[in-house]
């Protein structure tokens, strides 16, 4: 049984997010995950146990990724980890979230804030 | 196995998930941990796994409460869509409300936060770690048959009432003779000290620690061998070449790699009868490696050079007082001192329950460190107490526009109490761990006291250490937070390793 709704949250929570910009591209298991988001963070957001398994609980109830089975080599020190795959709702909640962001990058770019990058 | 130690006590924090989210992540989760703590101990060394541990605590504290509060609503029927709109604002979605605003207010004052919790884990640590030392040693019965009837029975002197003795072999076979007060008297050779021996072994002279026992002194304590058999009167004597011996099961498994296949083996000139139950010592201070059966005391009674070194455990008949041996055993004396069969006047009997025997040399010296602990605590507590009242007078304002807002003043009291409670469960849990390392410092900075670094694989009462102060720190927030009282029920420390009385012999084989 759910315990929250199904409707994904309008605004993506931050760890929410780069867990799924992490399984955008492929599914992952939640050490690969955190390293994924430890290293395109630059160590700013580490996702502690607690956290990315909550999260990851919460996520699957709310359907925006589900568990998926490993591969076949994925063998780890306690067993065959679980492996997470985006949803389409999940999808959905990532593009949402990310044109939202986007829309602050071009309003900083048409205040000229990022003459430097676009130049570069 | 890496950071074996962490991955225990992580396993143990772990226990604050519900069972569900446990039994589904727990693997998952420890391993996300580890490599953390690899990551950070790489990279910080000495700091990484502090700041790993500060992190993964208040990690564990929040998520676990999280997940318990899904659990219960889930139990209860509440969504977060199903509910009522009319009972939004309070129960358990205003205890997490508060929880959540706790944690916020409490990291915005790292530095208060700090000292609180860490006050609170430096108190609870120190008692829980001397009170894992204390449990087992005076507090918990001797792990024998009816213990409370089991005495060992000395000699003072009239003169000097600290000066004790072994009573000769002649005096203690008087007393199986002539008293009404036991039912048993056995003796053991070792008892204040194990002796080390060497024995011609396989392949040269090794050295053990032993001791001798009379052939019913197990018996008489209730004790039976984990595998083969008990000394028998047939085992006094040396037969074929060779002593029965039985084994203790660390000797067992060192020595002999836990040979299934023990009994009957021979190495030396012993050979092996039994093999005693993990843990098994006679005293708590003494580990030996392995027991043999002493000889005929009747036979070596006589001999000038034997006579003070069997020292009598006795048990006394149902009914029959400490004093009233005590008594028999005097009356007994004076005659024997009138016969001029024991060597001198001046000395008294001495009966002494065996478990004050067993504890007597370092009782003062730990109830000395609990009192200090406890003090410990009590400042750490006042302190906090201090603090919390400061931080009150700082939060004036803060409070009453929060009651001007429309904050009555129950939900003010259930604000500052869910503070109260994060704090003390903060301090709690890392005390917990806290007294985990200060146990395992114990026993490194008191071997004396705490001969317990030859663990016993099969004894594992860490976890039970910890449910008992978890469930003491539930029990203190119930009844005042942030004053956690925490006393673990019991631990695996420890065994105690008493001064020797001073006049330990070096015993030759009867």
């Amino acid at each position: 049984m759910s315990v929250s709704s199904k409707h994904p949250p309008k605004q993506l929570k931050r760890h929410w997010f780069q867990i799924l910009l992490a399984l955008a591209d492929q599914d992952q298991h939640g050490l690969g995950i955190m390293n994924e988001v430890l290293e395109r963070t630059g160590g700013a957001m580490r996702l502690w146990p607690g956290m990315l398994y909550g999260s990851l609980k919460l996520m699957t109830e709310q359907g925006l990724i589900l568990e998926t089975a490993a591969p076949a080599e994925a063998e780890s020190g306690g067993g065959r980890p679980r492996y997470y795959r985006i949803t389409d709702d999940g999808r959905g909640a990532l593009v949402a979230e990310v044109k939202r962001l986007s829309a602050f990058v071009d309003a900083a770019r048409a205040k000229n804030l990022l003459d430097d990058v676009d130049r570069a | 196995m890496r950071f074996a130690t962490s991955r225990r006590l992580y396993r143990l924090a772990l226990l604050l998930y519900p069972t569900e989210f446990r039994r589904r992540y727990a693997a998952e989760m420890e391993q996300v941990f580890v490599e953390s703590l690899d990551t950070f101990t790489s990279r910080r060394r000495l700091l990484g796994p502090p700041y790993v541990w500060a992190n993964i605590l208040w990690d564990t504290v929040i998520r676990a409460t999280t997940e318990r509060v899904f659990v219960i609503r889930r139990k209860l029927g509440l969504g977060a869509a199903g509910k009522p709109p009319h009972k939004r604002g309070t129960g358990l979605d205003a205890f997490l409300k508060d929880l959540r605003y706790a944690v916020r207010t409490l990291r915005k004052s790292p530095a208060f936060t700090a000292v609180v919790v860490l006050s609170l884990a430096l108190g609870i640590g120190a008692t829980s770690t001397i009170f894992s030392a204390v449990n087992p040693i005076l507090l918990r019965p001797l792990p024998f048959a009816d213990p409370d009837r089991l005495v060992y029975v000395s000699e003072n002197s009239a003169e000097r009432p600290n000066a004790r003795r072994i009573p000769t072999a002649v005096t203690s076979l008087e007393w199986t003779e002539h008293n009404e007060a036991f039912e048993q008297i056995e003796w053991v050779i070792g008892a204040t000290r194990v002796h080390t021996y060497t024995y011609p072994g396989d392949v040269g002279p090794e050295r053990y620690e032993v001791q001798w026992v009379s052939s019913g002194l197990f018996h008489m304590l209730g004790v039976e061998p984990m595998l083969g058999r008990n000394f028998v009167a047939e085992d006094n004597e040396y037969a074929n070449g060779s002593w029965g011996v039985i084994l203790s099961y660390g000797f067992w498994q060192q020595r002999f790699g836990g040979d299934p296949d023990i009994l009957g083996q021979t190495w030396g000139n012993q050979v092996v009868i039994g093999v005693m139950s993990p843990g098994f010592r006679i005293f708590p201070w003494n580990e030996a490696n392995f027991w043999e059966p002493l000889g005929d005391i009747a036979s070596v009674a006589e001999n000038p050079n034997a006579v003070r070194w069997y020292e009598p455990i006795g048990r006394l008949k149902r009914g029959v007082s400490k004093e009233g041996a005590q008594a028999q055993l005097d009356a007994l004396a004076r005659g024997l001192d009138r016969s001029g069969v024991s060597a001198e006047s001046g000395w008294r009997v001495r009966v002494e329950p065996l478990h004050e025997f067993a504890s007597r040399s370092y009782a003062s010296n730990l109830y000395l460190l609990l009192g200090a602990a406890v003090l410990l605590l009590l400042i750490a507590c006042s302190n906090v107490a201090s603090l919390l009242m400061g931080r009150a007078t700082t939060r004036h304002h803060e409070i009453t526009t929060r009651a001007a807002l429309g904050a009555g003043r129950l939900r003010l009291m259930r604000q500052l109490l869910t503070e109260s409670v994060v704090l003390a469960l903060s301090g709690g849990v890392l005390g917990v761990l806290l007294a985990q390392v200060g146990t395992r410092l114990f026993v490194i900075l008191a071997p004396r006291m705490v001969p317990a670094r030859r663990r016993d694989p099969r004894r594992r009462h860490g976890s039970r250490v910890h449910a008992g102060t978890l469930a003491a720190d539930r029990d203190s927030l119930r009844d005042g937070p942030g004053a956690p009282r925490l006393q673990p029920r019991s631990s695996r420390i420890p065994q105690a390793r008493g001064e020797g009385l001073g006049w330990g012999i070096a015993p030759v084989r009867p």
